[in-house]
């Protein structure tokens, strides 16, 4: 078995920084992958052996990434761990006589298939099961989750901030990165998607099981004529269209990794936007408790002086 | 309260009043001040959205 530094629990405290900086002097993928895992676990809020703090992991994560001329997302988005999924985007466990498999909903939270039945807690041993090998299922399902709770916090706040930043990929970063990854293409799932060509013409589609398109009436969509895909903000979908978004994955029973469709998405008014600011009631909250949430986005800072 | 765009040269900056039923927006770019309708309406709309001036409902 592969040594894998993110699976160390205890190290003692003198080499952890070498084994971060060996790490990163190789800076292969699987490297910089075993950093990363590192680094989400001690930004997860996990007592880390190797990180004082959180900030550290990112920081270094920022400084490999400025290296090789990437934005820390696209460094992410290279290195995101498979964790063993087949093509199918799941993993297969043997107790020996029957096995169960594992498969993702749309937020990249696990299920169970067991006789055909969808269930969210690994099954108990039955008589007939082979001992060790249900015990060896169980120690693999122990990692996995919580590899896959780390890698999902971190890409669903990624996706959530492509949307908001309007970054776009071209076709093919798009397929490797969403579609193609066997853990990424659930959450490719759960989200509405833009894409356009060099004209003005932009299209609205998502992905279904079978990882083909369906456009705002279901109806299947070549995405061959796209240049550029992007994470749809229901501000560029325009209300109509997402209502209509709305009722197509209420009929699909899919699960969005973070509020799109259902974003508040306010407008200016005519003459907020050619007013110099913007004043607005809002419902009433205590502004130090608004304060103190703003700051936990990680979008907001504090700031006492005016620019100058 | 201060809100960093993507590109850090552009920021909102948002003003409660103590009691929190009203918020003053303004978008500065570096030391110029810029009318709302300069900026990237989702970018906007994502900072309106934040400061919960939308009323529930």
């Amino acid at each position: 078995m592969p040594f894998r530094p993110s699976r160390v629990t205890s190290t003692p405290a003198i080499k952890a920084p070498m084994i971060l900086s060996v790490l990163e002097k190789i800076g292969s993928d699987a490297a910089i992958m075993e950093l990363a895992t590192i680094a989400a676990r001690a930004a997860s809020g996990r007592t880390s052996v190797y990180y004082a703090s959180a900030s550290q992991g990112e920081a270094q994560l920022a400084r490999i990434a400025l290296g090789k001329g990437w934005t820390i997302d696209e460094l992410d988005e290279r290195v995101t761990p498979t964790l063993g999924m087949d093509a199918e985007g799941g993993l297969t466990l043997s107790y020996g006589t029957r096995s169960v498999r594992v498969g993702f909903d749309e937020t990249l939270s696990p299920y169970f298939r067991v006789d055909g039945e969808r269930v969210r807690a690994l099954p108990v041993k039955r008589k007939t099961d082979d001992a060790a090998k249900v015990k060896e299922a169980k120690k693999i399902w122990d990692e996995l989750k919580e590899d896959v709770g780390v890698i999902a916090d971190r890409r669903i706040r990624a996706m959530e901030r492509a949307m908001v930043t309007g970054r776009r990929w071209d076709v093919p970063t798009f397929r490797a990165t969403w579609l193609d990854h066997p853990l990424m293409v659930h959450l490719a799932r759960g989200v509405v998607w833009l894409c356009g060509d060099a004209t003005s013409s932009v299209w609205a589609f998502r992905v279904a099981e079978d990882r083909s398109f369906s456009d705002e009436n279901d109806a299947m969509f070549d995405l061959s004529r796209a240049t550029w895909v992007e994470v749809a903000h229901p501000l560029r979908l325009r209300e109509e269209r997402v209502a209509k978004l709305t009722r197509m994955f209420s009929d699909y029973e899919l699960i969005q990794p973070f509020p799109q469709l259902a974003r508040e998405a306010p407008q200016l008014t005519d003459a907020e936007a050619s007013a110099q600011e913007i004043s607005r009631p809002r419902t009433p909250g205590g502004a130090q408790q608004l304060s103190a949430a703003l700051l936990q986005t990680g979008r907001w800072r504090q700031e006492r002086s005016r620019p100058k | 309260m201060q809100r960093i765009f993507p590109d850090e040269q552009t920021y909102a900056e948002a003003i409660f009043d103590d009691a929190s039923t009203s918020v003053n927006v303004k978008f500065w770019r570096g030391t110029e001040q810029l009318s709302p309708g300069r900026i990237e309406p989702i970018m906007v709309a994502e900072v309106l959205r934040d400061c919960e001036i939308v009323q529930p409902g």
